[in-house]
């Protein structure tokens, strides 16, 4: 049996010679500082009825659902509410929650694991992707423009003065105290007055420059006289907020969305992913100056390459990640309030085509009920037969015996 | 960083993190691998904080039953991963872990050792590493790895059988024991 002392102590100088990553403990900091939008699925150690806290906030949670579906269903509202994490609906004043309006109720983690009560309003570096936090804008450019598929195919672009497509403004600063990284996207839908859609347009190109922004897609389309536009916003993410309420005040809003991603997570598993892979790429660069033969430096090649190819992916993905991040992305679209009246009028039938409806539903119920029961009478049909058959067998046999 | 939650975690960190980042490479063999499996556990740790057992002693083994499973989850993730790397041929580029720098600092002793746990299986090298290295007792090694406490021993029992009849532990524990002479 070997000697416990010497495994200990070869276990103990074994395991010192492992540095701390660098920068590895504040990653798990930044990590931490960002609320988690998942659900805890699983907490080790400790039964979900022991844990009343959870199941508490269920109750709430669920009670609130039921009650806001209640009262959804008791206002006769026609306009539709559809958001993945907050929505607004015409007369709505307010879609934003702040981020003390999503902060989780959890207790920090004292160092000996010894849970301490949770201080009151502690601010959060960021939002769990309903809520957001508030800044300012500044001044930018429209960045470029598409012509739309409707017939008078004009762009934002040349409604806002005929500018070429330029590039993206330079990425406003990283937020100082904030080490989440949240993906804000939204949409807006609003109505305005007759003739006003140009003039909208126009003005929230102006807008998105304003807050060092770009109007990254633009569409407009006429169908017969009532013309309509998109257009797709990319503004500072700190700037989001105010920018969705300037929007909102340039018309009647019909519905409103906003959706917050929390991709924390993500960021710092990107970042570490590449960190591995570029000491990995720097030990195979070394084997292949080590490297003596053909076959070996081939192989080690096809090494350098595979992390190569992979370092480039995650760079990419980080990119993308750190553009979604930087600039949040508002869909407005513009429409005409009189064209959605006619579209109202539009939409609600006659009577006499109701009742038209009505009959060719009720044809179709009857010819479904009529085939669905012919099954059933040509089965009692063909038992009756091969009653009646036996019936008449039977008589006659009777009847020669008689004889 | 003012946020006194924050405040707390850095603390937490500052105490746990080295040996629970040591335990992790002495199973995963892999410095880049555990870091990634450290930092998920701390993650995870954060998430079900509320989850701590109560009692200060309980919360030790806790913790590096959340590394523990980390490190199985990165164990089972690389496993197709680390067959093929090893299938490469005579140039072993795939094992990250016998850097110069990692060599010079390793004694010929701790490095047999080293390449001896590495050769076990994984539930008996987990088990030598956190009763020898993490130095928890039979107890807390039963809950960090959720079985009894006599499965701990039986199983620290054939983790050091094997060991002893390691041909490259051999002449090691026969210098050893002439030195205690």
């Amino acid at each position: 049996m070997i000697d416990e002392t010497l495994l200990t102590r070869a276990l103990n100088e074994a395991g010192s010679a492992y540095d701390e990553p660098a920068g590895a403990r504040e990653a798990i900091l930044a990590a931490t500082a960002a609320p988690r939008r998942t659900a805890e699925r699983e907490a080790p150690g400790r039964p979900l009825w022991r844990r009343p806290l959870p199941i508490a906030a269920s109750v709430v949670v669920l009670v609130a659902l039921a009650g806001g579906a209640l009262t959804v269903r008791s206002t006769d509202d026609p306009v539709t509410r559809t958001a993945p994490t907050s929505s607004a609906t015409a007369g709505d004043d307010s879609v934003e929650l702040t981020a003390d309006d999503a902060q989780p109720s959890f207790a920090p983690f004292a160092p000996q694991g010894r849970p301490v009560p949770a201080p009151a309003g502690v601010p959060l570096a960021a939002t769990d992707g309903r809520a957001s936090g508030r800044a300012a804008g500044g001044s930018g450019s429209v960045a470029g423009t598409t012509t739309g598929s409707g017939t008078s195919g004009s762009t934002a672009g040349s409604v806002a003065g005929g500018s070429s497509p330029r590039v993206a403004p330079a990425a406003p600063a990283a937020q100082p105290d904030s080490l989440a990284k949240v993906v804000k996207t939204g949409t807006v839908e609003i109505l305005v007055a007759d003739g006003k859609v140009s003039d909208t347009l126009t003005r929230l190109s102006t807008l998105a420059a304003g807050a060092r922004g770009f109007v990254a897609d633009s569409k407009t389309q006429e169908s017969g006289d009532t013309p309509s536009g998109v257009v797709t916003m990319r503004v500072p993410g700190a700037s989001y907020e105010q920018m969705v309420t300037r929007v909102r005040a340039l018309g009647d809003v019909r519905s409103a969305t906003s959706t917050g991603d929390d991709v924390t997570a993500a960021f710092v598993d990107t970042e570490a992913r590449l960190r591995t892979l570029r000491q990995t790429r720097a030990v195979y660069e070394t084997l292949l100056a080590r490297a003596r033969s053909i076959g070996e430096v081939l192989a080690v090649q096809q090494q350098i390459n595979g992390a190569q190819t992979q370092i480039e992916q995650l760079e990419g993905k980080l990119k993308v990640l750190t553009d979604q991040v930087t600039y949040a992305t508002l869909t407005v679209s513009v429409g005409e309030k009189s064209a959605e009246a006619e579209l109202a009028v539009k939409e609600e039938p006659s009577r006499l085509e109701s009742a038209v409806d009505r009959a060719k539903d009720n044809f179709g119920d009857g010819l479904e009920w009529v085939i669905a029961a012919s099954g059933t009478v040509a089965l009692l049909t063909l038992c009756l037969g091969v009653l009646l058959g036996l019936g008449l067998g039977v008589r006659r046999v009777v009847r020669r015996r008689l004889v | 960083m003012t946020d006194p939650a924050m405040q707390d975690m850095s603390g937490w960190l500052a105490t746990s993190y080295g040996p629970a980042y040591r335990t992790a490479c002495l199973i995963l063999r892999n410095p880049a691998d555990a870091e990634e499996a450290v930092q998920d556990a701390f993650l995870r740790a954060w998430r079900f904080r509320d989850a701590l057992p109560p009692d200060e002693a309980g919360v030790r083994p806790w913790l590096y039953r959340v590394v523990v499973n980390a490190c199985c989850s990165k164990l089972r993730a690389e496993s197709p991963h680390r067959s093929r790397r090893e299938s490469l041929g005579d140039i072993d580029v795939a094992d990250p872990d016998p850097t110069p720098d990692l060599l010079s600092l390793r004694s010929e002793s701790s490095r047999l050792v080293v390449d001896a746990l590495a050769d076990l299986p994984e539930h008996l090298r987990i088990t030598v590493v956190l009763r020898y290295y993490a130095g928890l007792s039979e107890k807390e090694i039963a809950v960090a790895i959720s079985r009894r406490a006599g499965t701990v021993k039986s199983r620290l029992h054939e983790a050091r059988q094997r060991l002893a009849t390691d041909p490259r532990l051999r002449a090691l524990h026969a210098t050893d024991s002439e030195e205690a002479r």
